[in-house]
């Protein structure tokens, strides 16, 4: 797709930036292929620029030569956002790490797009201070990939995505111009377009620099695990919690099968024998708190728990988070490969829903695993499977593709926090009309972006693309490759 | 008077807005005037599919439309241009869908906030948004608009609640995004572009909000101060102690007097949640001030003070550490003023203030990192002054070039420049 | 000539697919952490592995320079939620590059190679090297250069003779039984390995004093070798496992209950030596039998009852968790729970206590630049305890911290975890009002 000879592109990437700072052989290019999907293509050339300058620089090169722009903060996005299937200039944000400012007063946070997420949390902590957002992989995923993606996390629940903690956005533009949307102070004047930046998955423009909203820790904090003897009574009990008029920061789900996988390895206390475990945070002031978890507990009995543990002290807490945040990882070691999904649906659907999402595993012939944000109700299966087995991708495919189906007919949405990215682009005609993908079509177009800022994510379609569908990738598919 | 000299097409236009709405849609156009200008002609359908073929009938003939239900917002912005038809969306006012235990709703536009509630209410929920002047605002207009009062910055606002919108655009297209799940990165976020957009990029038809349980309790305080400096630092540290606070705000001693407390600088706050988490902070709260019941009904008259259509009301955005200066600020330009501490926030309210003022206001405000927005004021200070902020105006025109290239919707409410 | 992996230990697919490329790993890894880049994580590491397993890229200098920049600290596998054995194959690439023939290998490598196997595998030769060594530190000619004079020295030699450790005290050369407590509860070999008792004789002296003190009987077969961790990480398998097999065959004759090793590395080595000598069908039983035995010094003393008669011992001291016991052997609370039963010690946490302080075995000569950035982060963590003394678990981080301390000015006095122990049992054994 790239037109001018790649000597130049990369010369004039070399003069904008320092050798040191651009990637063009073979063999370093080849890890720059992946982020944390089974997806894979290699970028012409990468780049690791450190000044909003520098990326608008990269931007107007790689405009100059007609060529894609991707940007890549730590790769461990799930959807494929971040990997370059067209080539081109792969815009690598970890040189732009610095916490440029945490104001306690105005309880704001000015960062670059390659602060990990847990850094800015501990910068923030001394000050009383947190930064919401907190998706399982925040010790190593980027502010600037959060934005990326709006990402969520457990605590979503009650804080809100990504996009609810974003003030302001300086943006390098797909014509390589430099925007600062948002203010410091919320709700600016004016067409929100950073509510709109937040979440196009770079398709719209590379953030530099984001100002974020800090929020005060809350005086008392206590998580509960409770027990259950099967997914819908826990389910039920979530339900349950909310018609009592309590929402939790935080109701997190775990089946048998994780629960299997997660214990011996993580041992975070979870019972082996238990048919499902919900994680349950509530948080504000004492008095409150003690109440809630009264709510909280006496709801998960009359939902019938077998069991319910409160834990107060930190380190107690956590642990009990340690099994959850480390749960997806866990699978990769109990199975040859395993396809994580992300759908979403109405919370009152779960029962049924988790119902249906077993039953076709067990007609498929696979074990799946369920660890997910059961308040939100936003579904994490994951089909394990072995590759080497014939046809066990494809039949995995097939089942993501019918489970994701079951969320889209419950009233849900194809994608709760980790993206459309690559992989679920074709989904989007379940959801939206052609109507409503011409509109979003149409955004694209206003930034000028179509076919040439992170090509082929998000929208069906566009100009050089496979047409995106999971199954036409499966050939692809490197063996034993987590999907 | 009526908008623009009469065009050739102008005519047939109307003709054709007749021909293919039912004749019960139409009503007296003289009853929807806004500020200077009346439409030729006005509609209040009832089903989306006339909002639709409404819109392309006017684009196709050029004619200008401004969409409205509860007529509390026609000052914000600038002064429309032109306006040849009013398109009433009170019609649209059903609930479409609501489920108690998944905390959602879906709304037509058209519906009053009020009505919203009470119904949510009997399954003891609510949309935790305050906007002005009060919940007459319809649903869309609460969207279009985005704004907030006392709550903003302690419970989440409309932009934040909003999971899902449905439009009509001029082309007639009916285009969704979002969805009614709590939690959804399905697609560009086109919601909460139309989110503060007032209506630049199409109609909005209805909307899914996440809701919230009401708080069993709810108690307003306040306490006086000898200074608003003073008062901006007990706000401080009640917004520093994690309370289960819905408000903290800061009255200069003239709207305090109008609320019916003495008139000096004092912290109004509000407590929402448990009776035992609101008994803890009204115990916490006396450890660094001395507070007395408050009013209520203050909360209802701040409101309406900053939704007031006839005055001049400013919106001055502060970061917390500048409110209590920006507040004094507004208070010497002569305004009523009062501060929301966690909104970031200054209203200032003034039966009319010059130009001059109102840009050195704003001057001050963009000093200390905020801005300013002009919620309302009469037609030839919107001109003088730019209603807005901060924005990127060839992004905007771009996406208008999309959505409504002959700029048929609200035409002059974001003034674009070499554009007439 | 084109390199590409061969003989017996290319790495294996199913160890390269359990990698989810979920990036975990990436804020464990001190060479990303230094450098932000995806080719200096475990993560690119085991992809560029991948990719010249399968023949994509070729294994050119430069793609091997990412592996050879690799610390082998294996905190990546302690932060890897699937469980990759990321040090296994790590090893089994370098050892698939050395297997091919000597001229096509990468020359830095050869003479690494050349040198671990001339030099540590050789008792006689090493030692001849150590005496001029130690010939420098007792002149006088060391405390002149670290002095004033020291300051005349360019920034680059001046890196590498602080690196150097003052060789002042007798080596421990002593083989047979060193230890025969009157209560004998178990015998016990230790291994003395190669460099250890030339460098640090008094951390073999007070292992002799721990396990005494547990009622192990304590004997060291002379036949014993160097372990050959250092050449397994640099990809000499071949010289690793000639070297096994004399310490089976060395350990086996002493008829000990277990094999105790004070350096962390050299005990990570060999539990692994069943792996090691997997594809020999005569050796392999007899490894997995001697690699069940071997524990680590502060292991097995935790494990018994060894909290009687301990004296006093002044010191705030911190841990520097050596990563071949913390991230390869899984141990973290043995030396913590022996500092914690000493009386007097005040115990403070550093921050990323499991984070490698850069010196990884020959690390830090072969790649001094990354060691000495490494090591200067670790130096911040330990300098903000205000500890006295650091205490380790593995003479190559002592070597290394002791450096770091001289370098980066910071007061402290290193200690391996058992030196501390045997200090407080001989302050036990003293008389009441001494």
């Amino acid at each position: 797709m790239a037109t001018g000879s790649p000597g130049t592109l990369v010369r004039d990437l070399q003069g904008a930036l320092g050798a040191a700072h651009v990637l063009h052989l073979p063999e370093d290019l080849i890890v720059y292929e992946y982020d944390a999907t089974i997806e894979r293509a290699l970028p012409d050339v990468v780049v690791f620029p450190a000044t909003t300058a520098e990326v608008a620089a990269c931007v107007r090169i790689a405009l100059d030569h007609d060529v894609p722009v991707v940007p890549r903060g730590s790769g461990t996005g799930l959807s494929g956002g971040a990997v370059p299937v067209r080539g081109g200039v792969l815009v690598v944000l970890t040189r732009m790490n610095r916490i440029l400012e945490v104001d306690a007063t105005d309880r704001v946070a000015v960062v670059q797009p390659g602060v990990i997420n847990l850094a800015l949390q501990e910068a923030a902590a001394p000050l009383g201070l947190t930064y919401a957002p907190d998706p399982s992989s925040q010790r190593v995923c980027t502010i600037g990939g959060n934005i990326a993606n709006n990402s969520g996390g457990p605590h979503t629940l009650a804080h809100g995505s990504t996009v609810n903690h974003v003030l302001a956005l300086e943006v390098v533009l797909p014509d390589a111009r430099v925007v600062r949307l948002g203010s410091r102070v919320p709700d600016a004047p004016g067409v929100d377009l950073r509510g709109l930046l937040v979440g196009s998955e770079g398709t719209l423009g590379i953030v530099t620099e984001a100002t974020l909203r800090l929020v005060r820790q809350q005086p008392a904090v206590r998580t509960l695990l409770a027990i259950f003897e099967s997914v819908e009574d826990a389910s039920n009990a979530v339900s349950e919690t909310i018609r009592r008029g309590v929402i939790p920061v935080a109701m997190e789900m775990l089946d048998q099968e994780i629960i299997r996988i997660v214990e011996p390895r993580i041992r975070a206390g979870y019972p082996m024998d238990a048919g499902a475990a919900l994680l349950i945070e509530v948080e504000g002031v004492a008095e409150g708190v003690a109440l809630d978890a009264a709510v909280v507990e006496a709801a998960c009995h009359a939902a019938g728990a077998r069991e319910v543990r409160s834990a107060e002290e930190a380190s107690e807490r956590e642990r009990l988070w340690e099994g959850r945040k480390a749960a997806i990882g866990a699978i990769g070691a109990a199975a040859p490969a395993f396809y994580l999904l992300d759908g979403v649906v109405p919370r009152t659907k779960l029962p049924e829903v988790m119902a249906q999402v077993m039953e076709l595993s067990r007609a498929a012939g696979f074990r799946c695993a369920n660890v997910f944000h059961a308040g939100d109700g936003n579904l994490h299966p994951n089909i394990m499977f072995d590759p080497a087995e014939p046809r066990a991708t494809e039949r995995v495919l097939e089942l993501g593709e019918a489970i994701m189906r079951v969320c889209v007919d419950a009233g849900g949405a194809i994608t709760g926090e980790h993206g459309v990215g690559l992989e679920k682009r074709s989904y989007m005609e379940w959801v939206f009309t052609p109507a409503d993908l011409a509109a979003q079509h149409a955004v694209r177009d206003a930034f000028g972006s179509t076919d040439r800022f992170n090509p082929c994510k998000v929208l069906p379609g566009g100009h050089g693309c496979a047409s995106g569908h999971m199954k036409e990738i499966s050939p692809h598919l490197v063996e034993g490759a987590y999907v | 008077m009526t908008a623009g000299p009469d065009r050739p097409d102008a005519t047939a236009g109307l003709a054709a807005l007749r021909r293919t709405l039912p004749a019960d849609t139409e009503r007296a156009a003289h009853a929807y005037a806004i500020e200077d200008l009346e439409p030729r002609i006005a509609f209040a359908p009832d089903d989306r599919a006339e909002v639709a073929v409404l819109l392309r009938t006017a684009a196709e003939h050029a004619l200008t439309v401004v969409p409205q239900a509860s007529r509390t917002a026609l000052a914000l912005g600038a002064p429309l241009e032109a306006y040849d038809v009013a398109l009433d969306l009170r019609g649209l006012h059903r609930t479409m869908e609501y489920v108690p235990d998944d905390l959602t709703v879906t709304v037509e536009a058209g519906k009053p906030l009020r009505d919203l509630q009470q119904e949510l209410a009997e399954h003891g929920q609510y949309l935790s948004v305050d906007p002005p002047p009060d919940d007459q605002v319809s649903v869309g207009g609460l969207l279009a608009t985005a704004r907030g009062g006392a709550w903003r910055g302690h419970l989440p606002s409309a932009r934040d609640l909003v999971l899902g919108i449905e439009v009509a655009q001029p082309s007639g297209a009916l285009v969704k995004s979002g969805g009614r799940v709590v939690k959804n990165v399905t697609g560009y976020d086109l919601h909460r572009l139309h989110t503060g957009a007032l209506g630049a990029f199409g109609v909005i038809l209805d909307a899914t909000f996440k809701v919230a349980p009401l708080p069993v309790a709810t108690r307003t305080l306040a306490a006086a101060a000898t200074s608003i400096s003073e008062a901006a630092s007990v706000a401080r540290r009640a917004w520093d102690a994690s309370l289960s606070t819905r408000a903290i705000t800061i009255l200069a001693p003239e709207p305090a007097g109008h609320v019916g407390l003495p008139s000096a600088p004092t912290v109004l706050v509000e407590l929402a949640g448990s009776e035992a988490a609101v008994d803890r902070s009204t115990r916490d709260l006396a450890a660094f001030a001395s507070w007395s019941d408050g009013p209520a009904q203050g909360w209802a008259y701040l409101r309406r003070l900053h939704g007031d259509q006839a005055g001049t009301v400013l919106r001055i955005g502060a970061p917390p550490s500048s409110i209590a200066t920006m507040l004094e600020a507004a208070r010497a330009a002569g305004a009523l003023a009062w501060g929301h501490l966690a909104a970031g926030c200054v209203i200032a309210y003034a039966d009319g203030m010059e130009a001059h003022a109102i840009t050195a206001l704003r001057q001050a405000a963009e000093r200390a990192r905020g801005y300013l927005q002009v919620e309302a004021a009469p037609v030839p200070i919107r001109r003088q002054v730019a209603p807005g902020g901060p924005g990127d105006p060839a992004l905007v025109a771009a996406l208008r070039d999309q959505f409504d290239p002959s700029r048929i919707l609200n035409r002059g409410r974001w003034p674009e420049e070499g554009r007439p | 000539m084109t390199l590409q992996f061969v003989g017996p230990d290319i790495p294996s697919a199913e160890d390269l697919a359990n990698c989810i490329h979920c990036g975990f790993c990436l804020p464990s890894c001190p060479t990303y952490v230094a450098t932000g880049q995806e080719l200096e994580s475990p993560r690119g590491r085991l992809h560029l592995i991948s990719g010249i397993r399968e023949g994509r890229i070729a294994a050119t200098p430069r793609a091997l320079e990412h592996l050879d920049l690799c610390l082998q600290c294996r905190a990546c596998e302690t932060a890897c939620p699937s469980a990759v054995p990321y040090g296994r194959i790590m090893e089994d690439a370098r050892a698939s590059i050395m297997a091919n023939p000597a001229a096509a290998q990468p020359r830095g490598w050869s003479l690494r190679a050349f040198a671990l196997r001339h030099v540590l595998a050789h008792p006689a030769r090493l030692r001849l090297a150590l005496a001029a060594g130690r010939l420098y530190s007792r002149s006088g000619a060391q405390s002149l250069v670290r002095g004033h004079l020291g300051r005349l020295l360019p920034a680059r030699l001046r890196r590498l003779e602080s690196a150097t450790p003052a060789l002042t005290d007798a080596p421990f050369r002593s083989t047979g039984v060193l230890a025969s407590p009157a209560q004998r509860r178990e015998r016990v070999g230790m291994l003395l390995g190669c460099i250890h008792g030339e460098l640090y004789p008094r951390m073999h002296e007070a292992t002799v004093t721990a396990l005494a003190h547990v009622d192990a009987e304590v004997v060291a077969p002379p036949e014993q070798v160097c372990c050959g961790a250092l050449h397994t990480h640099a990809g000499d398998a071949e010289t690793a496992r000639a070297l096994a097999r004399r310490n089976i065959a060395a350990f086996e004759a002493a008829e000990v209950d277990a094999v105790i090793v004070n350096a962390a590395g050299c005990g990570a080595a060999m539990k692994e030596y069943g792996r090691l000598l997997r594809h020999d069908p005569n050796w392999r039983g007899r490894a997995e039998r001697f690699a069940s035995k071997v524990r680590d010094a502060l292991e097995y003393v935790a494990g018994q009852d060894f909290g009687h008669d301990l004296g006093a011992v002044d010191r705030t001291v911190t841990l520097q968790d050596a990563c071949h016991l913390a991230h390869a052997q899984r141990i973290r609370e043995a030396p913590r729970a022996i500092l914690g039963a000493i009386p007097g010690v005040a115990f403070t946490e550093m921050r990323h206590p499991d984070r490698c302080c850069g010196s990884a075995g020959i690390y830090s000569v072969v790649q001094a630049e990354m060691s000495a950035q490494v090591l200067e982060t670790k130096m911040d963590a330990i300098a903000a305890t205000g500890a006295g003394t650091v205490c380790t678990a593995n003479p190559g981080c002592t070597l290394q911290i002791e450096s770091g301390a001289r370098r980066h000015e910071v007061a402290a006095d290193v200690r391996h975890v058992i030196e501390v122990l045997a200090e407080s049992i001989a302050a036990g054994r003293a008389p009441v009002g001494d």
